[in-house]
């Protein structure tokens, strides 16, 4: 399974995303077989990926249809990223 | 982080809107030629585009942009503000703006990491946030773990 976070610019705030989504997959054991990368809105518009992750504000920027999409509110709150990302895997 | 933040620390009582703390934040790396002007642009560019999404956590944003829109050294600064600022109605409690140019894409892994570190432990950030002087904050953060 592939997740790409996605930010405004793809090193800053999508990297400690990609570091947070690591580390909510290793608290539901769910870690194994699963890819984890970071990238820019527009490089992720023309990227495949099971699961997009971003902030509300970038997300509602990402117009890709039919694909699942984690939109966050506080990208350091582990628990809004949990409930959010549990749900698609 | 500490070492890159040394020196870049600075407290403003006010100012009228995101852009201006934006430039204000962004002084001391221009003065010590870290970024080229072009840079702040840039930052306020993506904003202006993609809207407030360096506002990560409620009271702290981050403004950056790409290592090719005018970043010389990998750098960071701080800037508190005594009256919160608004980038959207949404996000309108900002009282820390913490400016990251990075060089390249990997040479600031390791800072993003301590920048984590510091956002996601609030009472540190209200302690910063409650410092009426930069000797105050260098003391809080520099010797933080």
């Amino acid at each position: 399974m592939k997740i790409l976070v996605m930010c405004g610019n793809g090193l800053g705030s999508s990297f400690m995303m990609e570091l947070n989504v690591k580390k909510v997959l290793k608290a539901l054991g769910k870690e194994d077989g699963v890819d984890v990368s970071h990238c820019d809105l527009t490089t992720g518009m023309s990227t495949e990926a099971d699961i997009y992750v971003a902030t509300e504000d970038i997300m509602e920027n990402f117009s890709k249809d039919g694909v699942k999409k984690v939109a966050l509110k506080n990208i350091m709150d582990l628990n809004e990223l949990t409930e959010k990302l549990s749900k698609h895997i | 982080m500490k070492q890159l933040l040394k020196g870049n620390i600075q407290i403003v009582d006010e100012v009228k809107d995101w852009k201006t703390a934006l430039e204000i934040a962004s002084q001391p790396l221009i003065e010590k030629g870290k970024i080229e002007t072009r840079y702040i642009d840039a930052m306020i560019e993506t904003i202006c585009k993609l809207g407030p999404y360096i506002v990560m956590i409620p009271k702290v944003a981050m403004p950056h942009a790409r290592p090719e829109d005018g970043v010389n050294e990998t750098s960071l600064s701080l800037l508190k503000l005594n009256k919160a600022i608004e980038f959207s109605p949404e996000k309108n409690k900002v009282q820390l703006i913490l400016i990251l140019a990075a060089k390249d894409n990997s040479s600031h892994v390791n800072v993003i990491v301590e920048i984590m570190n510091f956002i996601e432990n609030d009472s540190l950030i209200d302690k910063v946030i409650s410092c009426q002087s930069v000797y105050e904050i260098e003391k809080l953060l520099l010797e933080e773990e």
